[in-house]
């Protein structure tokens, strides 16, 4: 299977002004995404997922690590270079309020994008438009209003048709859902299943619910402060989460705990249930665990992964 | 129990210019709110929940466009003696005060604008109503009303960190407190937000918070001021699931600690109803069914709108998801705002619009029918 997207040992830190303490948004990073294939990201929020998506589209610059994009490496090139590539990739903004400008009108936003990469006629290019609107369950009457009046999820929704409008062969999609009702959320969840098929498209899914992300991922990237703990196929993460914090995405209902520790160790460990059963082993307080493969395909970062 | 908040017949139409049309964004909503509940609002994207929350704070831009219709709120007794001050100065009108305690936030709305549907047409002053209003708002909004964005940008000031701006709004509330107070009690706030190094975050911007934490420290700053009424406007979509029930239990915490009313607006149902006393259930900028959370959650038995058990069962319960079942979609679209509404707003997507009651569907839109006491519905189904 071809990657399209590859990162290896991404980092990115963010220090305080006083340079006193930092945040670490991407520890060591690695990430593969096939043709064609969907990678879910969770984790809760804040932890980095947004930051992993705006490095790989090159949006910020990781401290270190590398992203491959169809082969060429990304962070070595030059934003010269990287234009013309970036029809290729595309982002569904989280805050798409921001993305926009709210002065301009919703069809002028759409055309600017569609026009970005192909030269349709006038009337080619309306029907386009239209097509685009009717995909993401709007209505074509709003293509007349400003941007800054549309409603959340209506505005959420025109970005997805002005990602979907460029064709790309890679779409980060972050938090696409969030805004918009489960019955939306559906028609939203099998448009992208579509586009993936028609066009091959890969995909990297954001999200904070893994009940969504499994929905669509091939494979799924649990994330927690910076770190990935676990990666896995979707129906193993399913049926064999190894990770506690997996195993706690699936069952949010039980109220977690919080112990305050130093900052070292596993970046779980503070809310951890099984160290907490496990009567608070030193090792999880001292070191991180590594990533380790259990079993084909199934990556884990915990000490007691197999208990 | 007494009455907070009572909305009625709000009627909220924007002006397209290109277009030369009216946008309906809201028409005949109102509710009733009473003090230490929760009403839930819940809802299709773009049916009209934030424009109703912004109407309520005073804060639709008003141009162009028209708004219509009574909110009467109890504010704090030291604010009425001021309201009513103000209120003085303009004509006093009788239907403007509500059992002598509640004020009409609309006050005067009638006589500087005003509208005739058929064909459309406007006369107003909303500029000179608005400058009127703002003054009596300024007593509202913060201490007795107090709105969580649904875009945390909107709230946070990009050029002061967080612990800035969360002091000096508690500065404003709480005069006596010293500056070490201040700063515990700000720290406190954005833990009970669930964010984690509250510390840390304090001397951040809000460029460089991430989109969930932004959403979290606008709720601790809404949290300050001690407001009686908090509308929250989608306060979890950034939320992980764990957190969205942390967060939810705050809320019921703060409730009774602070004696908080809350109006919580949300596209998610089963998150509103872990809460909500009652619930909203508007569809294409109008309210379809209103009572209390029993009445409107209950799927099998019962009188239910057709639109609320469509939505109460196209969310996929945990089972569902784990087993990869197919989503349910709600087929077709809401129908198109410019229009008029000359037909119940549900009737293309309605799988019940049959045979006899269908021509009844097809003639008019539906009134709001009482079916119990407190639970109301629009359609033709449940007329007697
Ligand atoms: N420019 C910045 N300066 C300082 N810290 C930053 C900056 N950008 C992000 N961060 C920090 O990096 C961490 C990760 O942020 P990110 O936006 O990637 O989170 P996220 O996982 O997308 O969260 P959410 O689900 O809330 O969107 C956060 O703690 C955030 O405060
Ligand atoms: N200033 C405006 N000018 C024109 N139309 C507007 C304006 N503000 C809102 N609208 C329209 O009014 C309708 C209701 O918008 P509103 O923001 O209340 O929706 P909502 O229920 O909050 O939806 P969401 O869940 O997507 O946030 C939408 O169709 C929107 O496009
Ligand atoms: S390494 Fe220890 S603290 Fe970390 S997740 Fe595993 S058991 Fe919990
Ligand atoms: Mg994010
Ligand atoms: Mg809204």
């Amino acid at each position: 299977m071809d990657t399209v997207v590859e990162t290896q040992g991404l980092y990115k830190y963010f220090y305080n002004k006083k340079g006193h303490t930092v945040i670490k948004a991407c520890d060591d990073i690695s990430l593969s995404i096939p043709k064609g294939k969907t990678l879910g990201l969770v984790g809760e929020s804040g932890c980095g997922k947004t930051t992993v998506g705006r490095i790989l589209l090159r949006l910020i610059e990781p401290d270190s690590g590398t992203v491959f994009f169809n082969g060429h490496n990304l962070t070595e090139m030059n934003e010269k270079h990287i234009r013309p590539l970036r029809k290729n990739f595309q982002m569904i903004f989280q805050d798409s309020s921001s993305s926009f400008n709210p002065r301009m009108r919703a069809y002028d936003a759409l055309k600017e994008s569609v026009q970005l990469y192909s030269d349709l006629r006038a009337k080619e290019l309306r029907d386009e438009i239209y097509h685009l609107m009717s995909r993401v369950n709007l209505h074509k009457e709003m293509l007349s209003h400003f941007l800054g009046s549309l409603s959340g999820g209506e505005l959420k929704r025109l970005d997805i048709a002005r990602v979907l409008s460029i064709h790309p062969a890679f779409i980060i999609a972050d938090e696409p859902l969030s805004l918009l009702d489960m019955s939306i959320q559906s028609q939203i969840v099998n448009l992208l299943l579509e586009v993936q098929k028609e066009e091959n498209t890969s995909l990297l899914f954001i999200s904070h619910d893994l009940r969504i992300v499994r929905m669509l991922s091939h494979t799924v990237a649990v994330m927690y402060r910076g770190k990935i703990v676990e990666l896995a196929p979707k129906s193993v993460i399913t049926e064999n989460p190894l990770h506690p914090y997996t195993k706690h995405l699936w069952n949010p209902k039980i109220s977690d705990f919080y112990v305050q520790f130093f900052e070292s160790g596993c970046v779980y460990k503070n809310s951890c249930r099984v160290l907490h059963r496990k009567g608070f082993p030193l090792i999880c307080s001292e070191k991180q665990p590594e990533l380790l493969e259990y079993e084909k395909g199934h990556y884990a970062a915990c000490h007691f992964a197999q208990e | 129990m007494s009455l907070l908040a009572e909305l009625n017949d709000l009627k909220v139409y924007f002006y397209d210019q290109r277009d030369k049309r009216f946008i309906r964004a809201v028409e005949n909503v109102g509710f009733s709110i009473n003090e230490g509940t929760v009403l839930g609002v819940v809802g299709e994207s773009g049916c009209g929940k934030t424009v109703t929350a912004l109407s309520m704070m005073g804060l639709l831009e008003s141009e162009p466009g028209i708004i219509d219709g009574q909110f009467f709120f109890k504010p704090s007794e030291e604010d009425a003696e001021l309201i009513k001050q103000s209120l003085s100065r303009g004509v006093r009108k009788q239907n403007d005060y509500k059992k002598d305690t509640l004020f009409n936030l609309f006050f005067g709305l009638d006589r500087y604008v005003s509208f005739e549907e058929n064909p459309f047409t406007i006369i107003k002053d909303s500029e000179k109503w608005l400058r009127r209003n703002n003054r009596i708002m300024e007593h509202i909004r913060g201490k007795n009303i107090s709105m969580i964005f649904q875009n945390p940008e909107q709230s946070l000031n990009p050029f002061i960190p967080v612990g800035g701006q969360l002091t000096r709004t508690i500065k404003r509330f709480n005069r006596e407190a010293n500056s070490y107070e201040i700063k515990e009690k700000a720290i406190k706030l954005l833990r009970s937000v669930r964010l984690y190094r509250p510390e840390i975050v304090m001397s951040m911007y809000a460029g460089s918070l991430s989109i969930g934490m932004a959403q979290r420290v606008t709720i601790a700053i809404a949290l300050c001021s001690h407001p009686r009424l908090l509308i929250a406007d989608e306060p979890t979509t950034g939320l992980d699931t764990t957190n969205i029930y942390k967060m939810i239990e705050l809320l019921e915490v703060l409730m009774t600690e602070m004696n908080l009313t809350l109006m919580l607006i949300s596209h998610n149902i089963r998150i509103v109803s872990t809460i909500a006393s009652n619930i909203l259930v508007m569809y294409a900028g109008t309210v379809v069914e209103i009572g209390s959370k029993n009445y409107v959650m209950k799927t099998k038995k019962g009188p239910k709108h057709p639109y609320t058990e469509a939505l109460v069962s196209s969310v996929p319960s945990d089972s569902d998801i784990k087993r990869g079942k197919k989503l349910r979609v709600i087929p077709g679209t809401v129908p198109n705002n410019k229009r008029k509404m000359d037909c119940c707003p549900f009737l293309e997507r309605c799988p019940y619009a049959e045979g006899k009651i269908r021509q009844k569907c097809e003639s008019a839109c539906p009134e709001l029918a009482r079916v119990a006491s407190q639970h109301y519905i629009r359609c033709y189904l449940f007329y007697s």
